[in-house]
This record gives C-alpha cells, sequence and structure tokens, in this order.
C-alpha cells in the first residue's frame, strides 16, 4: 500500500509554477524541494531574493528518488547540492550559507560577521525560538483532535492561547517600526517565520480559527497585534513569498491531514510523539 | 520553581580545576558569563572563552535559585547566560544578554577574530565547509545530546527499555563518528588529526566536549554502562569506534575541556538525580515529557 500522503498534488502550481519553470534549467546549484514544505520555502525565498541562480528539482518526500538520496541519504527536503558530492541540508543552515557564499547578492539577511555581531546573534536566537517554540506550538494546535478528550474543546482553546502567546512573544522582539523584525530590512528571522505565518490560514479552514484580536480588541496586547499585523503584511507582499506558493486549494487537502492528524511526516510524527521538529 | 528540590544536596561552586579558573575570572568585567559549574551547556560556551583566551569574568548562578539581577537580565533563567557590554569600547555599564549555548559561541567566535589575539577561528571560512560544521552542530544538539539524557534517565518505569536508549544513543555517536571518517578521506592521509575537521580545532568538537566527559556517570549509574565496544571487539563497525576513540581521547585531554572540569565527585553526586529521574532541572523535564531541550 503506497503510503497515504503519497497522492498529494505532485507539482508546484500558480505563481510557484511559473517560478519552478524558470529555473528547470540544468545549473550547478540545485534546490531540491517539495512545492508545498514550509521549511524549502525558507531556502527558496532566500534564493529569490538575492536572485542566485538555480535548479528547482521537485521531490516526492514520500517517493524519494535515487538522485535526492544520493545527495541526501537522510532523503529530507530542502537538500541543496552546492557542487558534485557537496550537499546541505537543515533550511537555516542552508539560508546561511547562501548569505555566506554569496556576500555580493543582496540582500543582506544579517549584519556582517564584525559589523554588528550581537545583531548576528539574537537573529539566531530568535530563528531558533521560531524552530524550537513556534512552530511545534503550530503542529500541536493544528493536529489536535478534540473528540479524542474528554474536556476537547476546552483544550483546543488552551491550544490556541499558548500558539497566540508565541505571536505575541515574538511580536514583541522586533524592532518597533520594522516593518520588518529587524527594522526596514528583510532578514534571516522574517525568511524562517515568513512561511508558517502565510498559513495560519489552516486554522481558520481547520480548527475554528485562532482567536487573534480585531484591532482595537486586543487589550493589553494591542500594541503587539498591531506590530504582528504590520509584519505580517509586510511579509506577505513580498514577491519572494508570492512567488513561492502555490494555488491555495492545492494546499487543503495536504494541511487536512494534518488537521486530521493521519498525516505521515517526519514533522507529524513527532509532533504525535510529543517531540520538537526534527 | 519546585520547592521540593533539596539544593542544599547540590554542590554550590566549582571545584578542582575549574575553580581556578573561575577564581581567575572573578574580577569584574563588563564581559559576563552566567553559569552553572555543573551544566554542560555552560561548560561549551566557557570552553570558547578560554580556547579564544577572551578575558571575562565568571558568575556562578545556582539555577535552582536563581538572583533577581541575573532574572533582571534574561527573564527566562537559563545558564548560558553572556551579558555582552553594548558600547563599542566594551567599557559601558549597559548589558545586553545573549543565550542559547551554540549562539554564544558563534557569538564569541565572530566577534572575537583577531588571530594575534584570540587564535585561529573555531569555524571554517570556506561557506560550505562553515555550514557543514553547523549541520553536524545540529546533530550534536539535536540528536546526541537528547539521547543522553533519555540514556542517563532511564528508569525501569519507562516505556523504552535502556537497551533502546543504548542503542539509539550510540547510532547517533556512529553517524557522527563516520562522518568524520569521510572527512578524513576526503583530506587524504597526511592531514589525519582526532578533530572533526582533522588537525583543525572547531566548534563542532566543542559542542560534544562536555558530553564526551560526562560519559563516565552513565558506565557509573545504569546497568550494562555505555556499551561502547573495545578495541578488537567492534566486528564491522571496528573503524568507526576507532575513529571515536580517537576523537575522545583528544577532547577529554584538550586543556580547555580540563580547565573547565570540577572534581569528578562532585558530578557523580549532581547527576545521581538525573539517573534516578527525579531532578527538576529544565532539561530534565523537558526529556521527560519528550519535548525539544529548553
Amino acid at each position: 500500500m503506497p503510503p497515504p500522503d503519497a497522492d498529494l498534488h505532485p507539482v508546484a502550481t500558480g505563481l510557484a509554477k511559473k517560478t519552478v519553470d524558470e529555473h528547470s534549467a540544468e545549473q550547478p546549484l540545485k534546490l531540491f524541494a517539495g512545492w508545498f514544505c514550509p521549511f524549502v520555502q525558507r531556502a527558496w525565498i532566500t534564493l529569490e531574493e538575492k536572485r542566485i541562480p538555480y535548479q528547482y528539482v521537485e521531490v516526492n518526500p514520500y517517493h524519494k528518488g535515487p538522485e535526492l538520496l544520493r545527495t541526501n541519504p537522510r532523503g529530507l527536503v530542502p537538500t541543496l547540492e552546492v557542487a558534485p558530492g557537496k550537499s546541505l541540508y537543515e533550511s537555516t543552515v542552508l539560508c546561511e550559507y547562501l548569505e555566506d557564499h554569496y556576500p555580493d547578492r543582496a540582500p543582506r539577511i544579517l549584519p556582517e560577521a564584525g559589523k554588528d555581531d550581537y545583531t548576528r546573534a539574537r537573529a539566531r536566537i530568535w530563528t531558533d525560538y521560531v524552530t524550537t517554540r513556534v512552530i511545534p506550538a503550530f503542529h500541536r494546535l493544528l493536529q489536535f483532535q478534540p473528540s479524542e478528550h474528554e474536556d476537547g474543546e476546552r483544550r483546543l482553546d488552551e491550544l490556541r492561547g499558548e500558539f497566540r502567546a508565541h505571536l505575541l512573544e515574538f511580536a514583541r522582539e522586533m524592532d518597533p517600526e520594522g516593518p520588518f523584525f529587524f527594522g526596514s530590512g528583510l532578514g534571516l528571522v522574517d525568511i524562517v517565520m515568513v512561511p508558517w505565518a502565510v498559513r495560519l490560514w489552516v486554522f481558520e479552514e481547520f480548527k475554528g480559527g485562532l482567536r487573534v484580536p480585531d484591532p482595537g480588541h486586543g487589550g493589553d496586547d494591542e500594541k503587539a497585534w498591531d506590530r504582528w499585523r504590520r509584519w505580517l503584511d509586510a511579509v506577505s507582499s513580498l514577491d519572494s513569498v508570492k512567488k513561492t506558493t502555490s494555488d491555495h486549494e492545492h494546499y487543503i487537502p495536504i494541511y487536512k491531514r494534518y488537521a486530521d492528524d493521519v498525516a505521515q511526516s517526519e514533522l507529524a510524527k513527532a509532533t504525535r510523539a510529543g517531540r520538537g521538529v526534527p | 520553581m519546585p520547592a521540593s528540590v533539596d539544593t542544599s544536596l547540590l554542590p554550590a561552586s566549582t571545584t578542582g580545576a575549574a575553580a581556578k579558573l573561575a577564581a581567575a575570572h572573578a574580577a569584574e568585567h563588563p564581559l559576563k558569563l552566567y553559569g552553572g559549574w555543573f551544566c554542560p551547556f555552560v561548560q561549551r560556551t566557557w570552553i570558547v572563552l578560554h580556547e579564544k583566551r577572551i578575558p571575562h569574568q565568571y558568575v556562578e548562578i545556582n539555577p535552582y535559585a536563581k538572583a533577581p539581577e541575573f532574572l533582571a537580565l534574561n527573564p527566562r533563567g537559563l545558564v548560558p547566560t553572556l551579558a555582552v557590554p553594548v558600547d563599542e569600547k566594551g567599557e559601558g555599564k549597559k548589558r545586553k544578554p545573549l543565550y542559547e549555548s551554540s549562539v554564544i559561541c558563534e557569538y564569541l567566535d565572530e566577534a572575537y577574530v583577531k588571530e594575534s589575539e584570540y587564535g585561529p577561528p573555531l569555524l571554517p571560512r570556506d561557506p560550505y565547509e562553515r555550514a557543514r560544521c553547523r549541520l553536524w552542530m545540529d546533530h550534536i544538539s539535536g540528536k546526541i545530546v537528547p539521547g543522553f539524557y533519555r540514556f542517563i534517565q532511564h528508569t525501569p518505569e519507562k516505556t523504552y527499555t535502556i537497551e533502546e536508549a543504548r542503542e539509539s544513543f550510540l547510532g547517533h555517536i556512529k553517524t557522527l563518528a563516520r562522518e568524520m571518517l569521510d572527512g578524513d578521506a576526503e583530506r587524504g592521509s597526511d592531514e589525519s588529526g582526532p578533530w572533526f575537521l582533522g588537525t583543525t580545532f572547531s566548534l563542532v568538537d566543542v559542542m560534544l566536549a562536555p558530553w564526551a566527559k560526562r560519559l563516565f556517570l552513565i558506565d557509573h549509574y545504569k546497568p550494562g554502562g555505555l556499551g561502547v565496544p573495545a578495541k578488537d571487539q567492534a566486528g564491522a563497525d571496528e573503524e568507526v569506534w576507532a575513529r571515536w576513540r580517537k576523537w575522545f581521547d583528544a577532547i577529554v585531554a584538550r586543556q580547555s575541556v580540563k580547565d573547565t572540569w570540577s572534581d569528578d565527585e562532585q558530578y557523580i553526586a549532581a547527576y545521581k538525580r538525573y539517573a534516578e529521574d527525579t531532578t527538576q532541572s529544565e532539561v530534565a523535564q523537558a526529556t521527560r515529557k519528550g519535548e525539544k531541550l529548553p
């Protein structure tokens, strides 16, 4: 029996398809990607922002071809093949690699080493925060099944609150002006967070909403929510984000599997086991 | 903060070599490392400070009774925390905090670059090699270190067996050792140092060093011990384990690792509660819940 998630839409669609088509030609730098994967999107956005030449290679993570396994025996996406026999993985490692290896490709997503090392370090702290706090909370909420618990609705509401609390903590760390995390320029922290920020619709679709207060109704958190909204507007409007996003309808069956907690990705399994991002 | 933790059982400060080092860095200095003497995450940052001979002040924090000034600097209250002076000359009174041991280590390596003063960099300059190091630092922090805690905190009540914990832990170690062998092969046989990068010591070695030093605790506390095969007993894994032993022997002999180590008996006392799975440290609680380490 084929793995249950194997019947997802096989290729990028919409604006992402255009980007894929523009990057199908043979190139030494190859991004092995799943069109729907938010971790892939981090590396993909970085490539697009910096206009680095690359070849996009679609991989079905549940039918991993020999090409992917040759470059990364762990078979994870994103994998970046930088030269024959030389591959890298881990989405944040890839973003930092692209920054380091193409120092003349604007925009810089981190302050240059030696110029503002404290901010570089803070960027890594908040990048780590997204991966170790925000994403697991996102998945705990998304994969929660109220019907399987005695006080399911109350627990669901608790999880909504926990996730909102992480968004607020993130927003409170932002430069007050912004609109991006560290100010007027897009940076690494924005890039690692945006794929999940643009997937928040899953909670409206599947979990009865996130219940973020409307403008004017945030109480003590009004300022933080306002800052969150400004950040979200700015990152959602980025060309690099739109160009790496496929048509909405194709994400729905994928995220429905998470919402019903039957998804078989490593991340889904880790969430069920109470673990963080693998 | 749990009231049930008997903090009087915990030795209050550094002993042995670490005590000498802490005493040598007790004077006021704008750059401050807040640490707990027994904490392996603290030891990572402490090792880097000493490898690079970075002037600093070491401040001992009792993680179960955190001083208010410390919590004001880092509300998350975890050690290590590095207080970084914010003005250009590093002379000012204002401090900004950094935390997360790997972030602190990278920060120190990037901020203190003058080789004549601070020695060679601890990460390669080549972007690909630097990224490869980060990958394996991630493997250490994400696989080996949590595996260590699952192993040492195993009790018969757990849902997993000690054999499973051992096999999983040793498996992650072997994966790292294999990567070292691959690196050795790529560099060729005339560059066969013990470190992850061969003859060059790096942050990859630093990331794992504190747990290498603590492996003896598993032999001390766990039935069946660590389980690393002895020489000529490893069968198909002989080469992999030989490479591990080569790295292990080198890291426990590294000066900065020895100098940041307190007396063995103190660690035995401190880790008793990990071994019995009764400690209330955040790492232990996260391990019990199966969560990512804080």
